[in-house]
């Protein structure tokens, strides 16, 4: 017997198991005994089975473009049908039959009874809420693709009746015969209260929309959508070639308004930058000019703000400073005739008298420059002046037309969306020519009252084993997870560093005996 | 050994032989199998009803089998619950309990069972368990038995639930540890192990008591 990690395991499960057999046991039993008790007295059903056809005709309608297929239609078609037969209306039609109340026949043409009945039927919708439900709960519609599936042309009606025994015995029938014979007759009457429902609805969809249709809602709106364009055309005619300062003018981002207002302000701009430059060319005409006027050649000083115009004064600025450094230091040293402190004094005063020559030189320049900025300012101002009024006329024009694009695009959206409200009216129109036809293929069945439908046993059986398996499996390993009693050698070794040196058996008997 | 003022057993007390083996096994893996265990050895489980009293009789007469070579003597010192007396079919008293309270003769209460095997009853007596405790005399009284005797054997009360064994442990060193299989907690036996070890004792081993085994023998051999 080899005690390899795997037999380890698989012995650990088989113990768990065998030591935990007698509860799983009665688990499985206790699972299998309810789910055999419910089948047992699950109730018998009797069913009655109605086939329906929808035909939906085969001409799909020209003006819709939004790819209805065929199997799209058939779809929505059984899923409303579905709708239309649990509806409370129908069921209750249904229900009214039964209990011996009749529709009376002349529903369609006699609109004073049809209302008569309607109210009847909705009186007893408020009145049996509960049992509608319970009703609703019988009836099924099936498609052959399934409870869920829906695009069938046929469909199958489905009412399954329980045995009532109180009716049963109030009627002096049999219970399975009352039965099988109800679901037959609920079949029959739904049936029959849900073609009338359903050519009613249909009715009621085409008077719908042939009112829209006739309304002709598209004609004034197309009228307004016209006048708004030639509105448009005419004005850009008058515009002429004005019609593109004007179009960006209403550019994009930005309105008339803000258009003409930037162009005012780029020519302000110049204006003020001239206007700056003409006032600092005034102030240093005046500087110099009093320079100018001094008789004394030494007096003449370069003013400050002359100085980074001409190099050639900063220069000769500069000597003048340098020669005068040069004699300060010389004459409280030697007599005003040495040789040197002469040379310099007729040096410095040649240097002055080329710095009031540079200075005439710069009025000069400057008085040319004034001249010709006082040009340009008047030039410009005259166009400011000119461009105020043609700025303030073409903004006027701008606004205009922006009205007028904004009154042609709305009146192009009502104009789509009427057109778009139309096209669907129409479609609606064209399929209500064509309904689909639902006819009843196959007479609802009528249920043996001798073959009731069952629960299949064997499979209710083997479902519940296999499900009480499971649970008396979870409960052995849980219990035994939570279990912290020793149940082996190796247990005990492990919790304690101790040997275990014997291992008594379970007796049942005694182990001492004394005879 | 002096001739006993108690008659000699008339019965005739055995093991019940599908389990004789386990014991006699375990008494030579506890006396003749190089452990260290000494002279006498204390049995006890970590709580009550787990078989420590059968564990320690059925013990103490495997040793006493061996035809008058090892002299056994089986002291019955578990003050809540004796019961070994019951097991033997002997008398409860006179015991241990009348050497600690009155001195009296050890030849006096003594109760033999067969050629190897005395046996040390209760004994009656109203004295608390913690005044016996503390009674001066339990030391020479195992010293006594220790000269009379080659093993000795001390049934005692659950040491989760009494502090008689944590007290015994100090005099008698050396502990066989009973737990019952499938119902003893693991914790508890730690907590025994603790209990046992605080008070000077040391735990030699341990017998697993009510063995089931849940696989059934046809499947245990195959896997």
């Amino acid at each position: 017997m080899s005690d390899t990690y795997t037999t380890r395991t698989l012995r650990e499960i088989i113990r768990v198991v065998a030591s935990r057999f007698v509860g799983m046991i009665i688990i499985v039993a206790v699972v299998v005994g309810a789910a055999a008790i419910a089948t047992f007295f699950a109730p018998r059903i009797y069913r009655s089975e109605a086939i329906l056809m929808g035909d939906p005709g085969q001409r799909l309608n020209p003006l819709e473009n939004q790819a209805a297929t065929l199997r799209d239609r058939l779809s929505l078609f059984v899923t409303t049908q579905r709708q239309i037969i649990t509806s409370d209306y129908v069921l209750a039609t249904a229900m009214l039959r039964l209990d011996g109340v009749t529709a009376p026949a002349d529903l369609a043409a006699n609109s004073q009874a049809k209302t008569q009945w309607d109210q009847q039927v909705q009186q007893y919708v408020r009145d049996h809420v509960e049992d509608l439900d319970a009703v609703r709960k019988r009836v099924e519609v099936v498609t052959p693709g399934g409870t869920e599936a829906a695009f069938s042309q046929t469909m199958t009606l489905r009412v399954d009746w329980p045995e009532e025994r109180e009716q049963a015995r109030r009627a002096g029938m049999d219970a399975q015969e009352l039965a099988a014979q109800r679901a037959y007759e609920m079949a029959t009457h739904i049936v029959d209260a849900y073609m009338l429902r359903y050519a009613e609805l249909e009715s009621q969809r085409t008077r719908n929309t042939s009112e829209f249709l006739t309304s002709q809602s598209l004609l004034p709106a197309k009228d307004a959508l016209d006048k708004a364009n030639s509105d448009l055309e005419a004005f850009q005619a008058k515009l002429g070639a004005d019609l593109i300062i004007v179009r960006n003018m209403v550019g994009t981002s930005v309105g008339a308004e803000t258009g003409s207002a930037r162009l005012t302000t780029t020519f302000r701009g110049d204006l003020n930058n001239i206007s700056a430059r003409l006032a600092e060319i005034q102030a240093l005409q005046s500087a110099i000019g009093t320079e100018l006027a001094k008789k004394d050649t030494s007096q003449v000083v370069a003013p400050a703000a002359a100085a980074p115009l001409d190099s050639a004064i900063s220069e000769l600025q500069l000597r003048i400073v340098a020669i005068k450094l040069k004699v300060n230091e010389l004459e409280p040293r030697y007599t005003p005739q040495y040789q040197e402190l002469v040379d310099l004094r007729s040096e410095l005063a040649a240097a002055q008298g080329d710095l009031r020559d540079e200075l005439a030189k710069e009025l000069t320049r400057l008085t040319q420059e004034k001249a010709t900025l006082d040009a340009r300012y008047a030039a410009l101002s005259g166009v400011v002046e000119k461009d105020r009024t043609s700025v303030a006329e073409l903004s006027a024009k701008a606004g205009r037309y922006e009205q007028l694009v904004a009154a042609r695009d709305a009146a192009q959206t009502i104009y789509q969306l009427e057109q778009k409200r139309v096209i669907e009216a129409a479609t609606a129109a064209k399929l209500a020519e064509n309904p689909v036809l639902v006819t009843l293929l196959e007479d609802p069945t009528r249920p043996d009252p001798a073959h009731p439908r069952r629960p299949i046993v064997s499979l209710n059986m083997l479902l519940a084993l296999l499900g009480g398996l499971v649970l008396a499996l979870v409960y052995a390993f849980l219990a035994d997870h939570f279990d912290h009693s020793i149940k082996s050698i190796d247990d005990a070794e492990d919790a304690l560093d101790a040997p275990v040196l014997a291992s008594v058996p379970r007796l049942g008997r005694r182990i001492i005996r004394t005879i | 050994m002096a001739e006993t003022s108690q008659a000699t057993a008339v019965r005739n007390t055995t093991l019940n032989p599908s389990v004789a083996d386990v014991f006699r096994g375990l008494w030579v893996s506890l006396f003749y199998s190089g452990r260290d265990v000494g002279k006498t050895v204390l049995v006890c489980s970590s709580g009550a009803g787990e078989g420590a009293s059968t564990i320690a009789t059925a013990l103490a007469l495997a040793g006493g089998e061996s035809s008058g070579l090892a002299k056994v003597a089986l002291v019955d010192f578990n003050l809540r619950d004796p019961s070994a007396h019951n097991l033997l079919g002997l008398k409860l008293s006179p015991g241990v309990r009348d050497i600690l309270a009155r001195d009296a003769d050890i030849d006096s209460v003594v109760q033999r069972v067969n050629g190897s095997l005395d046996v040390f009853s209760q004994g009656n007596g109203t004295g608390k368990p913690i005044d016996i405790l503390r009674n001066d005399r339990i030391g020479p009284f195992f010293a006594r038995l220790n000269e009379l005797y080659d093993h000795v054997v001390v049934d005692v009360a659950p040491v989760n639930e009494y502090p008689d064994a944590q007290a015994l442990a100090g005099t008698l060193g050396s502990v066989l540890l009973v737990a019952q299989t499938d119902r003893t907690p693991r914790e508890a036996i730690v907590q025994a192990r603790k209990r046992l070890e605080a008070g000077g004792g040391k735990l030699v081993g341990t017998v697993l008591n009510m063995r089931t085994y849940p696989i059934p023998r046809f499947l245990y051999h195959r896997v």
